[in-house]
């Protein structure tokens, strides 16, 4: 993973330099110049680089030279890919519809949201006789290990008022993430802005775990152990308060660096594919079967890591909050 | 505020953008999510999941302590049956018993009546043959007297009555004076 990484790096910075004429671009640049279609390049990469190995360099139209030269000097085109697909766009249209929404991760953020609030209705209504079944019993199995494994077990018996919370959160950053993985979606917990406020929200609920319990004084008095000698307490209390916001910071930058690095590996990989068909032909035919099996490796493990980020993320404000309920232990 | 972080090369490109607008939306519609959450999802979900967690620990919970009421009740059972059992015994025990003594007071019994019945007729037996010896007696010396008074009747001479007459007086002893 590591090497084709770098293979791309290499190739984007080099296919300028060694190739000079404008015809070598083309199908590296196609990939920016069709906007309806960059949403999702995991569907539309390979289909791309098909189309210039078969059809050669017929397919470098002057429309394309065009576009190669108002993309500029410093920008490669792969890169400009990869960014587009990663990074928020303003005046979205979702699925190449008509209308506009204000924010591409706003948007589905909110497809999010809602996924959470059906499946959760469905599985509420699923249940008869205190039973039970279909989508019911899966998210019964996560309700019960979110509330049992991690609200319970490291806050404690005031656990049981932090589950809603943490419920919402392990739910909606499982369903961005894997919502994020169809063709033509975004993962919206891979926006920084997104996961500061997930995480806002989070210090929020640490700082309210303190404060209920202790008092606005006490709580703040609990952050520095009891009874140490003053000359520590100068060291102490500024690494403590700092500790306070490095806390959210850290699963601010985790979540969002997590969700961030598995689509642009994806993107990466299947950029391999014109970034190759544009330094010969054959070796972009060649690339398209490791390309996609490479990519659809990242793409099962980002299963994996979809579930493992939504319960680090819930695990560690659970033991956050727990920290500042019981700052005893 | 966090706008110098793009001006580093490794964050270059936008991805470290914040867009506190995004934020802000986000802040909102989470906290709403997490309450429209809790109160028509998690809510009900979790209060079904604590019902049926009560309702099998109560059904867990009642059928044990039914166990243990059906295992005390056999054990009551058993005790039963081995203190009837106990009970069967002595009343055979004390059943043999008696009808062991009465057996034996009535042979007492019988052999003393036989004894008494015996000893009885013997003496009677006894007063009966002495009664009839007595008689017996009496009445041969009737018949002796009245042989004898036919004999002597028959054969008694004035002589010979004289002379016994005169033996008889000879007997009587001699009166003095």
């Amino acid at each position: 993973m590591m090497l084709s990484a770098l293979l791309l790096t290499l190739a984007v910075a080099q296919a300028p330099h060694q190739e000079p004429a404008p015809s070598a671009a083309p199908p590296v640049v196609e990939m920016t110049a069709t906007p309806a279609e960059e949403h999702s390049p995991a569907a539309e990469a390979p289909s791309h680089a098909a189309a210039p190995a078969n059809e050669g360099h017929a397919a470098a139209t002057a429309a394309e030279g065009h576009a190669a030269a108002a993309e500029g000097e410093g920008h490669g085109g792969a890169s400009a890919v990869l960014m587009h697909h990663v990074t928020d766009q303003a005046g979205y249209h979702p699925l190449g519809l008509p209308f506009s929404v204000p924010s591409k991760h706003l948007f589905f953020l909110i497809v999010a949201m809602l996924l959470v609030i059906l499946a959760a209705r469905l599985a509420l209504s699923s249940y008869k006789d205190g039973a039970p079944s279909g989508v019911g019993s899966v998210v019964e199995t996560l309700v019960v290990y979110v509330r049992d494994e991690i609200a319970i077990k490291n806050i404690g018996h005031d656990g049981a008022k932090f589950t809603p919370l943490l419920l919402s959160f392990f739910f909606f950053i499982l369903f961005a993430a894997l919502f994020g993985l169809l063709p033509f979606s975004a993962t919206a917990t891979g926006n920084l802005s997104v996961t500061m406020a997930l995480a806002g929200i989070s210090f929020v609920a640490q700082m309210y775990a303190g404060i209920s319990k202790y008092g606005v004084v006490g709580h703040f008095k609990n952050l520095v152990p009891h009874g140490l000698p003053a000359p520590i307490l100068i060291v102490m209390i500024p690494i403590e308060v700092m500790s306070m916001f490095t806390k959210p910071f850290a699963l601010m930058i985790r979540l969002f660096a997590n969700m961030l690095a598995g689509h642009m590996m994806i993107t990466a990989l299947l950029m391999l594919v014109p970034l190759c068909a544009a330094i010969s032909q054959t070796l972009g035919v060649v690339m398209i079967p490791i390309s996609l099996g490479m990519a659809l490796f990242i793409m099962c493990l980002e299963i994996l890591v979809a579930f493992i980020q939504a319960y680090v993320f819930t695990l560690f404000s659970a033991i956050f909050i727990g920290m500042y309920a019981h700052p005893a232990h | 505020m966090f706008s110098n972080l793009t001006a580093l090369p490794l964050l270059a490109g936008g991805l470290t953008d914040i867009d506190l607008m995004l934020t802000v939306f986000t802040l909102i519609l989470f906290t709403l999510f997490v309450i429209v959450l809790s109160k028509f999802a998690w809510g009900p979900l979790l209060a079904a999941i604590d019902e049926r967690e009560k309702s099998i620990r109560e059904a867990i919970e009642s059928s044990r302590k039914q166990n243990a009421e059906a295992a005390a009740l056999l054990a009551q059972h058993k005790e039963l049956v081995r203190e009837i059992g106990a009970e069967r015994e002595t009343i055979i025990k004390k059943a043999t018993k008696e009808a062991e003594d009465f057996r034996a007071d009535l042979m007492a019994k019988a052999r003393s009546d036989g004894e008494d019945i015996v000893r009885r007729a013997k003496e009677q037996i006894e007063r009966e043959s002495s009664v009839a010896l007595a008689k017996l007696r009496e009445e041969v010396a009737d018949l002796a007297i009245l042989g004898a008074s036919k004999i002597v009747a028959s054969s008694m001479t004035p002589e010979a009555q004289k002379k016994l007459v005169s033996e008889f007086v000879g007997s009587l002893p001699k009166v003095k004076n």
